[in-house]
């Protein structure tokens, strides 16, 4: 499995969400619920001789109302705020989880639902 | 036998005060060759800022400042959406559909993820020419 499977199976662990559910890889689905979680790579990752890596993440999350947004928000933040080491298979060569930003709103969706945005540096070795 | 040897130090301190005086300057010169740097990353290195009507590309702006022994740079995109287009949702919040080939979200972000040792080192290179500058051997 790949590094974003990984993440996105540590998340559904340990939250109440379900993959294909209302847990989504790269982005919303276009029939995806009004409550849910979308978790992202996007570019900024750099690689080192040294075998120290960087993966920038992007976590949004959606919900019916500003406050359970943020919440829904805060419950994946938590899971990842400047986490040291996984012990989740495949998030083993993960060595510290760095907040880029911490959950911010970003608008609202056609459907009204409230949208928030966190930022995440994966530091790992592989 | 004896070895005399002297140093005066007057040329020295001299020039560590020129410097104390010339840093800000230069400091300031240094972060807006850096943020110009960084504006143009962000317009056209991938993922480059999308460009819909060319609105979002033009309203970049980049200010630098100084406060007290503070010196600030600041990129600012002013257009409505900015904000949620650069983290990759439309105003409709939906996935924002990049028509631009090397366009993308995070065109920001990224640059200051991947360049921001490059940028520094602008600073760096300012400031350490008025080193250079009173503290060459020719001097």
């Amino acid at each position: 499995m790949v590094l974003i499977e990984n993440l996105v199976s540590f998340i559904e662990e340990n939250t109440s969400l379900v993959v294909d559910t209302d847990l989504f890889i790269g982005a919303f689905e276009v029939s995806s619920p009004r409550r849910c979680v979308a978790v992202s790579e996007f570019a900024g990752g750099l690689s080192s001789w040294s075998g120290m890596n960087t993966q920038p993440i992007q976590v949004l999350s959606k919900d019916i109302t500003y406050l359970l947004a943020e919440a829904l928000a805060f419950t994946v933040h938590n899971l990842l705020d400047e986490k040291a080491g996984f012990s989740f298979t495949g998030l083993s060569g993960i060595f510290y989880c760095q907040v880029l930003d911490r959950p911010f709103p970003i608008g609202r969706d056609k459907a009204g639902s409230f949208i928030f945005s966190s930022n995440y540096l994966l530091r790992m070795t592989e | 036998m004896r070895i005399y040897c002297e140093f005066d130090v007057k040329k020295f301190t001299t020039g560590l005060l020129k410097v104390k005086q010339e840093i800000p300057d230069a400091t300031l010169y240094g972060m807006r060759v850096a943020m110009e740097n960084f504006k143009y990353d962000c317009l056209n290195k991938p993922p480059a800022c999308p460009v819909d009507t060319g609105r979002l590309r033009d309203s970049h702006e980049i200010s630098v400042s100084k406060s007290g022994s503070i010196v600030s740079g600041t990129l600012r995109a002013d257009t409505p959406y900015a904000a949620s287009i650069h983290e990759g949702i439309s105003r409709w919040g939906t996935p924002y559909r990049y028509k631009t080939p090397g366009t993308g979200a995070k065109w920001i972000q990224s640059k200051a993820l991947m360049y921001h040792s490059d940028y520094t080192d602008k600073i760096k290179k300012s400031v350490f020419q008025v080193f250079r500058k009173w503290f060459s051997s020719k001097t």
